[in-house]
């Protein structure tokens, strides 16, 4: 078995007792939040005791902290689960089964509503990921080999402008921006909330395309703008430390055209690190999608978290929690596999 | 009179043509036909609403919320609907003629369906609609439905009997003996698709009727009772209505009707001007920059009125010096300026902000009494709430209150977290160190767990009321009452709260509520602050839209079968 594929199973394994530490964390930070039934407690007219009784036990809050734990966890204990067979249809609680659990909002499946807004998230995040990276890229390279010109302030500015931003400020921003531009056409170009226009039932293929992409310009705009600042800077710094090294100097004391230097031996070594930044960048994109998402009103994973603290949706908050837990755990072991595989310097025995 | 509506927006035809002219100043004398003009067939209106739904089926519990009322309204049959200025109406698509009350002890009362009314895939609506409407609505141990978690049963509990005649087209709805509702028009029951559920599971049983809840909850509707039909749409992120081809009322104005479940707040203003919303009438908010960017929108509409809602200060009559001393509790109540506080808190954009004065009884009600009038409550004049408390033997010295030597309080008053309640807890503060009394401002996140455990001395929090409001003093004020939060304890009220809940008219219910509610006040339990006002906004070419702050439902009340676009 290869050294690589020890380490992978062997970060995978490791994995385990994070990912348990985190569930115990985030089902106590949830436990300890409120008593989710609040609202229903206090509604006008009064709901029935029998009621309120009823969604206690369906929500399993007639349980101790700890047995309510480890029914979430396993789903023993749980609704219509047993221990054989392990996965079953009637049961929808018990992390390791691949259940979430049941919602507050009872017409609300947890594990449906995660998959439909990762996808859509992704879809924001994925390309906002791409085109930040690209001109994160470019434009620190293009700072480091002109460092102190006029063009590198300028970039400096923007970079830094664009990081001491807060999200929620650059999205407001841009919608503005997204206004001036449908005032110049006349027409909306640009549309400011949701992933696409409220009814695109009677829309051709090519329309309804155009829609969506019309739709994704301002958060992917917006989501970009973040990652390509952290993107540039490190780009920037990777590329002046290349530069400075002592076999580029060798480079072009032995008279190798400074094209040939640049993009033989500096770009490609200053770009490895980058590289693999990248796959955590996408976790930091994901997070400014919260944001962008609530700005935006797009029905994301963001919306999604958010709708549910607000509605107290115990099961629905700690599955969106693990599962980012559990996407950032894989982002980081694909950033350090990654690392091996481009950089020939490092080797896992 | 309907609570006052300004106009705080203007219309702007902007060269355009014509735009809808009567928009919402009319709503201040005529709440339940301003807004009204010639409107032509067709076109569409994008509304917000402001959260999410829970569920398709309103009747459960969990899915009892206003924005999913608002996003299903127009689907079920309605047997009667109320007013903007809360006056009730039949409604006579649905009915033959108004319902009937046909006996008083057992009290009972028919409907008769018009022969027309029918369901969107052509089956009649029957009798058997309203019985299995009915048992959805009741709970485990009433025995008709298992697992069906009503939204409330203190109604549906009262009934024996729905029993369908005339070939399913009577309805006649009987109550257990000894049991009366005043309300008896403002139905109880909600008709649903019995041959739906039928097709499907076996409502003659318990369990298949809670099955059969459920199911209409996790489903959305494909069928209709009323003038709207959902034909897309999810519970995330909007709803898409056409007008139902079965329909068998008057035909409604537009082609279609989008509710778009947006809740940031600071998107609409964006929004409205790129035409990706048209309108909304937010519920539980009070989104004051908002409101303010869009008045100063060119065609758009704002309106403001008082709503249905009122917050009030309550006192914990566990504390050992606020339960035991009327006195203490009446110059407390007297030292409060609560018109000044709803000035300071919304006077900017709504001058006419009112100050609640009745518990049952909003002060756009008929039956409003104003029973904080002439008792120096809330009128913010320190000097007569220290003569009140010199008279019960209270000293002020050195800036402390104290009696028999000792400091009265101090006492931790407590809301959660909004802006509103927040500044309101510090203007009691300044008001209660006028007379010496010292308050700790201690925030809450968790309002139902703090009122329950009476974790607090003086509490600030909201009721909300609508078109019924027979059975609310007894939530209120009975000592029994889970939601007699602070533990008031008065016989007397105690038996005219329960007959009020169980009188054989409005009249008399309304009569037996005030005077629960008058002794209720003079015993200083409970301090009404100040009715929250409601918003509404809207593109002004849009007529029939108005506010109806004694619905749920809001602006959508049933009145949204006229909505329309303004005739060119």
């Amino acid at each position: 078995m290869s050294a690589m594929l020890i380490y992978t199973v062997r970060r995978m394994l490791a994995a385990i007792p994070v990912m348990l530490a985190a569930s115990i964390f985030v089902f106590l930070l949830v436990s300890l939040a409120g008593d989710p039934l609040q609202g229903l407690r206090l509604a006008e007219p009064p709901v029935s005791e029998s009621t309120i009784a009823a969604m206690e036990n369906r929500l399993y809050l007639d349980h101790s902290v700890p047995g309510r734990y480890w029914i979430w966890l396993t789903g023993i204990g749980g609704d219509g689960c047993s221990v054989l067979p392990w996965f079953s249809e009637s049961c929808n609680v018990g992390l390791l089964r691949g259940n979430f659990g049941p919602s507050m909002r009872e017409a609300i499946d947890i594990k449906s509503a995660l998959g439909d807004r990762v996808l859509i998230t992704l879809r924001l995040v994925l390309l906002a990921t791409l085109l930040s990276i690209v001109l994160g890229m470019v434009t620190g390279v293009i700072s480091a080999v002109r460092q102190y010109s006029k063009l590198d302030h300028f970039l400096t500015f923007f970079g830094f402008f664009a990081l001491a931003m807060p999200i929620f400020f650059i999205a407001a921003l841009i919608k503005e921006g997204g206004l001036f531009v449908n005032d110049v056409f006349g027409r909306t170009v640009l549309f400011t909330i949701g992933a696409a226009s409220a009814d695109t039932r009677g829309y051709t293929t090519w329309e309804a395309f155009t829609d969506t992409m019309g739709h994704m310009v301002l958060p992917t705009v917006t989501l970009m703008l973040g990652g390509y600042a952290v993107i540039s800077r490190f780009q920037r710094a990777s590329m002046l430390e290349v530069l400075n090294s002592d076999y580029v100097r060798l480079a072009r004391a032995k008279g190798l055209r400074n094209k040939v230097v640049m993009r033989r031996h500096a770009l490609r070594t200053a770009l490895i690190p980058v590289m693999v930044l990248a796959v955590p960048a996408v976790v930091v994109v994901a997070d400014g999608a919260v944001l962008t998402e609530t700005v935006f009103q797009w029905n994301g994973m963001g919306r999604l978290f958010l709708q549910a603290v607000a509605s107290r949706d115990m099961f629905m908050i700690m599955g969106a929690l693990m599962l980012i837990g559990i996407l950032i755990v894989i982002a980081n072991l694909i950033a350090d596999l990654l690392l091996a595989v481009l950089d020939p310097r490092i080797r896992y025995e | 009179m309907a609570g006052a509506m300004v106009l705080v927006g203007c219309s702007d035809d902007g060269g355009g043509g014509p735009v809808a002219t009567p928009g919402f100043e009319d709503c201040v004398d005529n709440p339940n036909t301003c807004n009204t003009g010639p409107v032509q067939q067709g076109g569409e209106i994008i509304w917000v609403i402001n959260a999410a739904a829970d569920g398709w089926n309103t009747l459960r519990a969990g899915s009892n919320s206003v924005y999913a009322v608002q996003a299903i309204q127009g689907i079920l049959p309605e047997t009667e609907f109320n007013h903007p200025d809360g006056s009730h109406e039949w409604n006579l698509d649905l009915l033959e003629g108004p319902g009937e009350l046909i006996s008083e002890d057992p009290q009972a009362w028919t409907y008769t369906l018009r022969e027309e009314a029918r369901w969107s895939d052509g089956t009649p609506m029957t009798a058997d609609d309203f019985i299995f409407g009915w048992h959805i609505l009741t709970g485990d141990e009433f025995g008709l439905c298992v697992g069906c978690e009503p939204a409330s049963t203190s109604r549906t509990h009262q009934i024996e009997s729905v029993v369908g005649s005339d070939n399913g087209k009577t309805v006649t709805i009987t109550l257990l003996p000894g049991e009366a509702n005043p309300e008896w028009q403002f139905s109880p029951l909600q008709a649903m698709p019995a041959h739906i559920a039928r097709a499907q599971f076996d409502i003659d049983t318990p369990e298949g009727v809670g099955e059969a809840s459920v199911w209409f909850n996790e489903n959305r509707p494909d069928w209709s009772g009323g003038p709207w039909l959902i034909v897309e749409g999810d519970l995330e992120t909007q709803v898409i209505k056409e007008p139902n081809p079965e329909w068998y009322g008057e035909p409604v104005n537009l082609d279609k009707i989008i509710k778009v479940f947006n809740t940031n707040e600071a998107s609409w203003i964006p929004a409205i001007q790129t035409g990706e919303i048209h309108g909304g009438a937010p519920s539980a908010t009070w989104p004051e920059d908002e409101l303010r960017q869009l008045i100063d929108l060119d065609g758009v509409l704002v309106g403001i009125q008082s709503g249905a809602g009122w917050e009030h200060l309550d006192v914990n009559m566990d504390n050992s010096w606020l339960g035991a001393d009327v006195a203490l509790r009446q110059a407390i109540f007297t030292a409060i300026d609560s018109g000044e506080m709803a000035t300071r808190l919304y006077g900017d954009l709504f001058p006419e902000i009112r100050n609640a004065n009745n518990y049952s009884f909003r002060t756009f009600s008929p039956y409003n009494v104003d029973f904080i009038e002439g008792t120096g409550y809330g009128t913010g004049d320190s000097a007569a709430a220290l003569q009140i408390l010199e008279d019960a033997g209270y000293v002020l010295e050195d800036g402390v209150l104290t009696k028999d030597g000792e400091q009265v309080g101090p006492f931790r008053i407590r809301a959660t977290g909004t802006t509103v309640r927040q500044t309101s807890l510090q203007l009691h503060q300044s008001y209660l160190a006028d007379i010496g009394i010292e308050l700790v401002i201690e925030h809450t996140d968790n309002l139902g767990e703090t009122l329950v455990t009476q974790d607090y001395d003086l509490m600030q929090f909201g009721w909300s009321g609508g078109a019924t409001f027979a059975a609310f003093p007894q939530q209120m004020l009975h000592s029994d009452s889970g939601s007699n939060f602070g533990k008031y304890n008065n016989p007397e009220v105690d038996e005219l709260v329960l007959a009020a809940a169980s009188a054989g008219s409005l009249d008399e219910a309304a009569a037996l509520a005030n005077q629960a509610v008058e002794i209720a006040i003079s015993d200083a339990y409970v301090l009404p602050l100040f009715e929250t006002p409601i918003p509404i906004f809207m593109v002004d070419n849009y007529i029939n839209i108005r506010d109806n702050p004694t619905a749920g439902s809001r602006a959508t009340y049933f009145g949204y079968n006229g909505w329309g676009v303004a005739a060119q």
